[in-house]
């Protein structure tokens, strides 16, 4: 098991180190001069401005040069003997779109979808889960019939639909549930110096300061954003355990079981479920990935303050920097999410780590 | 820039049909006399964006010029939504001659100063702060800022308008914007030019004035300092922050600076002026602006105008890239005002839409029940154009002019030369087709290069309509020929007109020129192509493109502003005018910025105007009308175009 993890560590900084070199391989279809235009936010008077970018950021430079000096930062062309960026270095470089350094940027969008991520994936696992139980259980009862077309709906419905669907009728005219993170009144509570931002985590630092009040508000404006997220993951959920549930049911231990005189409860629970569960434990993987690719749409329609509305507005305004950035920090919650997953695996199918 | 994708317009779709259901009943308080959930804060919710810089000499985007001219205070501001009258600020009056701030000559010009206002640090604002704040102005400069708008008057007028051409006058050195190479300067040189703007821009602490030596008479330079590039800073706040501390040995070290460099201290993140409000917070989803409770106006700065303290205790600008969302906010109560993104946007708000303003202010109501208030055909000071270029470059392939030659599959580098082709697409616009899908039909077709109503704009004198048959006669009249001695007319032509993605002013341009023309005649082909930021810009830089659509927002309501972008300047300089042409503009543009008597500045322009119908080196499109959409309970509201958005100082809630 240990030699497994070790194996499965060493890959993470090549894969890693792959992907980056993709996104810069992409990059490097543009041309120097357009490459130059990444940089600024309006046309300048004089061609010299674009030249100087040029020279200032080492556009002419190999793309080799230039990927390693994302890498490990480039030299200083205003102060000999200094070195600017590098993001071994923790310098990720100035966002453009935002005007201010992508660290910062980082440090501020991160918290908002961690928090987001983490509320909206156990609700998928558990109810996802559990409906899938229900509904091979009660196969081709009513709750299974409705299982199904829970499923087929949120396969076929589109996220922004969804969202801005659940936008206008639950913020816009009944006013139950708002958008963005937090009220604006409450911001001002957390802006204040008497007030501590332990984890960045509002609904974490709200119960820390023992304000209920905020950690009520926080989740009122979590409502919206889990559901629109959640929704298709549900649905996948719902059908993976339900045919996997389905399958085992058939089984001979399951016959077997049964024959002996345990209960229904216990056959289920016991013998049936946690076989069930490996083919979601796999897809819970894959959900991680798909949260992460989620939150843009989601963020941006409920104005969320995470990292998927700032890399959708960086992309619409070509920041370059700021995207790679944050493909490098989702890149790596992936690699280390499908670590957990692989682990995860091995432990519940030990003929994984064998082969 | 907005991209307006299918998912936004689906999105719009959407909202538009919830709208139009009514899938909910409105809340009480809609109809409860409109009253805001929380009087003393006020939200607005932009596109997104935000500010580039709070560096007042750096600053030139509507975004951050929003922040500056609620944190800081200026010389002179514009008296309410009067574009040409002025009011004194943090001056005592307006410089005129009649009252001696301005000399016989029209060289100097003092500003007599307030006593007693303090910066948001608590130190008390003196004359040395005053012109500190434009010494640091005019030797920071570089291109990408709005401090050529006083090195022109100032230093005179050169290439670029920049600091350096003093030392650099034929730009053989190659120092503007170049920070490193200016720094190789001849150190005597460089203290030099720095103790000659000083002898410009003189402080007399005893009579608190600052007098300002100009190098030519200059019709628009009081009103310039009316602009947030006009802010008061104070010096020992900007030293202590990053920024030039006044030392003539060291400004080299402080040219041209990017947004990226200043946003890296408080210079550029933070704020300390004299204004109404302070800043709070500039965070990346928002900034946040508190109000000034020592604010110091004491007696109101035109007749109505609030004093004290902001009625608005809290300002919060918020940037939110989905439309939907915003209107959701708007609708919810939870924003006071928002941004449509386009003209396509108002029939989905206009839905909610309980009362209607024009420009002076005149209201009436639609529906009592309905929260929302628009003003409609609000004054705008910018303007969107279509450039022609001379000298179209193709070095390295150009496949905007297809083949390069005559020949039915491409046009020549020159195309543009001939007028007769140049007057042929003026005619070939339709006017009100652009004004009817970029502005829903509010807006007029524009008469000269400067903007209607302005000094030197004539409305009697000749400007293009829509006229096919001119369009047809002057394309026949073309001297282009084919290598095998076709005319232009039976040859025909292909070129592309690029704009970049999402801009649908300049799409519907492009779409109009791509339609009328190949109507006239089906051999010539004018194909419209949408273009990625990056590859816009680039083309654009390189002269690449046959003819470019661009806008322009005026800094001052000035027909210099104008004929100088439109001819020696920006828009000119890309355009590639030949010298003949540009021999015969600038002494005009000169003569009508130098001239101070407005009688006689309107004949210069007049002739200015008669000059640039008859060579027809762009096609002057139509001034589109603006919209603001916002809360019934909000109060106070009147457009100034030439404002940065909003002045938080005039708002209340009911």
């Amino acid at each position: 098991m240990i030699n497994y993890i070790i194996r499965r560590l060493l890959i993470m900084p090549i894969t890693l180190v792959g992907m980056t070199i993709l996104i810069f391989l992409m990059l490097w279809i543009l041309g120097p001069s357009a490459r130059s235009a990444l940089y600024i936010r309006d046309i300048p008077k004089n061609e010299a401005v674009m030249q100087g970018i040029i020279t200032k950021y080492g556009l002419n430079d190999p793309i080799y040069m230039q990927y390693w000096h994302w890498l490990v930062g480039r030299p200083d062309p205003d102060n000999e003997g200094e070195v600017v960026g590098g993001i071994l270095r923790g310098e990720f470089g100035f966002s453009r779109s935002f005007s201010r350094p992508v660290v910062e940027l980082l440090q501020a969008r991160f918290p908002a979808t961690l928090e987001l991520t983490l509320y909206a994936f156990l609700p998928i696992i558990l109810v996802g889960v559990w409906l899938g139980v229900q509904a091979a259980v009660r196969h081709n009862q009513w709750i299974d019939q409705l299982a199904r077309v829970f499923s087929i709906v949120g396969y076929s419905f589109p996220v922004f639909v969804l969202g801005i669907l659940l936008m206008m009728i639950f913020y816009a005219q009944l006013r139950w549930f708002p958008v963005e993170r937090i009220s604006d009144s409450v911001k001002m509570v957390i802006l204040s110096p008497d007030y501590r931002q332990y984890t960045s985590l509002i609904t974490v630092d709200a119960i820390l300061n023992g304000r209920l009040d905020i950690w009520w508000d926080a989740i009122r404006h979590l409502v919206l954003p889990i559901i629109t997220l959640s929704y298709t993951s549900w649905a996948a959920f719902l059908r993976i355990t339900r045919s996997s549930m389905l399958e085992t049911l058939r089984q001979e231990y399951v016959t077997t079981a049964r024959a002996k005189g345990a209960t229904e409860k216990d056959v289920i629970n016991k013998h049936a479920r946690p076989n069930a569960l490996i083919p979601v434990a796999t897809y819970s993987g894959i959900t991680v990935a798909y949260l992460l690719g989620g939150v843009v749409i989601t963020e941006t329609i409920f104005n969320y303050p995470g990292m998927g509305s700032a890399a959708a507005n960086a992309a619409g305004s070509f920041d370059v920097v700021t995207v790679l950035a944050f493909t490098m920090v989702t890149g790596l919650i992936l690699i280390l999410s499908n670590l957990v997953v692989d682990i995860l695996y091995a432990m519940l199918d030990p003929r994984i780590r064998l082969s | 820039m907005r991209k307006r994708t299918l998912a936004t317009t689906f999105t719009t779709a959407i909202v538009a049909l919830l709208v139009l259901s009514a899938c909910g009943p409105k809340a009480a308080d809609f109809s409860a006399g409109f009253k805001s959930k929380d009087p003393t804060t006020f939200v607005i919710q932009e596109i997104a964006g935000g500010p580039d810089t709070l560096d007042p000499t750096l600053a030139y985007d509507t975004a951050s010029g929003e922040i500056l001219q609620n944190v800081y205070d200026t010389l002179v501001t514009y008296k309410r939504d009067v574009k040409t009258e002025l009011v004194p600020m943090l001056a005592t009056e307006v410089p005129t001659k009649e009252n001696g701030g301005v000399s016989a000559d029209g060289l100097t010009v003092t500003f007599k100063l307030r006593k007693g206002v303090k910066f948001h640090s608590g130190s008390e604002m003196t004359a040395d702060d005053v012109a500190f704040s434009f010494q640091r102005g005019v030797l920071s400069a570089g291109s990408i800022s709005p401090q050529w708008l006083f090195i022109e008057p100032l230093m005179g007028s050169t290439v670029w308008n920049d600091i350096v051409d003093q030392l650099d006058p034929d730009e053989s050195k190659g120092l503007i914007d170049n920070r490193e190479a200016l720094k190789a300067e001849d150190p005597a040189a460089l203290a030099g030019l720095c103790e000659t703007v000083k002898s410009k821009i003189v402080a007399d602490n005893a009579a608190n004035t600052v007098t300002f030596h100009l190098a030519q008479p200059w019709g628009p330079f009081v009103i310039t300092f009316a602009g947030f590039w006009g802010s008061i800073q104070e010096q020992d706040w900007v030293a202590a922050n990053g920024g030039w501390d006044g030392d003539c040995g060291t400004w080299q070290n402080y040219y041209a600076p990017t947004s990226e460099e200043v946003n890296q201290k408080q210079l550029g993140k933070g704020a300390n002026g004299t204004g109404p409000y302070k800043l709070k917070e500039w965070g990346d989803t928002e900034v946040i602006l508190e109000s000034n409770e020592d604010y110091w106006v004491s007696k109101p700065l035109w007749e109505g105008a609030p004093t004290g303290a902001p009625k608005l205790k809290t300002v919060i600008i918020k940037f939110v890239e989905e439309f939907s969302t915003r209107f959701a906010a708007m609708l919810a109560g939870d924003a006071d005002m928002i941004q449509a993104g386009s003209a396509q946007d108002w029939p989905v708000m206009d839905e909610e839409v309980g009362a209607t303003c024009d420009q002076a202010g005149v209201c009436t109501i639609d529906d009592a029940a309905k929260p929302l208030v628009r003003y409609v055909n609000q004054d705008v000071s910018n303007r969107t154009d279509a450039f022609f270029n001379f000298k179209i470059n193709t070095e390295g392939g150009n496949d905007f002019i297809g083949s390069g030659k005559i020949d039915g599959n491409g046009v020549p580098p020159d195309f543009f030369s001939d007028i007769h082709i140049r007057k042929a697409f003026n005619y070939c616009f339709d006017w009100d087709i652009y004004i009817r899908d970029v502005a829903q039909g509010e807006g007029v077709q524009a008469n000269n290069v400067m903007l209607l109503g302005e000094l030197g704009d004539d409305p009697d004198g000749d400007h293009y309509t829509y006229d096919p048959a001119m369009c047809e006669a002057e394309f026949k009249a073309s001297t282009w020929k084919s290598e095998d001695g076709k005319s232009l007319w039976d040859t025909g032509f292909r070129l592309i007109v690029g704009y970049n993605a999402g801009n649908t002013s300049r799409q519907a341009v492009a779409q109009i020129f791509r339609d009328n023309i190949s109507a006239v005649n089906p051999k010539f082909k004018v194909e419209s192509q949408s273009l990625e930021w990056p590859n816009y810009l680039e083309a654009y830089q390189t002269k690449k493109l046959p003819f470019f659509i661009i806008g322009w927002i005026e800094d001052i309501p000035d027909p210099h502003n104008w004929t100088f972008t439109y001819t020696a300047g920006a828009f000119g300089g890309k355009q590639g005018l030949p010298q003949e042409l540009l021999d015969q503009f600038r002494p005009l543009v000169e003569q009508g910025a130098t001239e101070t008597d407005p009688a006689k500045r309107t004949a210069i322009y007049k002739d200015f105007n008669k000059l640039y119908f008859e060579n027809a080196p762009a096609v002057i499109l139509a001034q589109t009308g603006a919209r603001r959409y916002m809360q019934r309970w909000v109060n106070g509201y009147y457009t100034n175009s030439l404002y940065s958005y909003n002045y938080y100082y005039v708002l209340w809630k009911s």
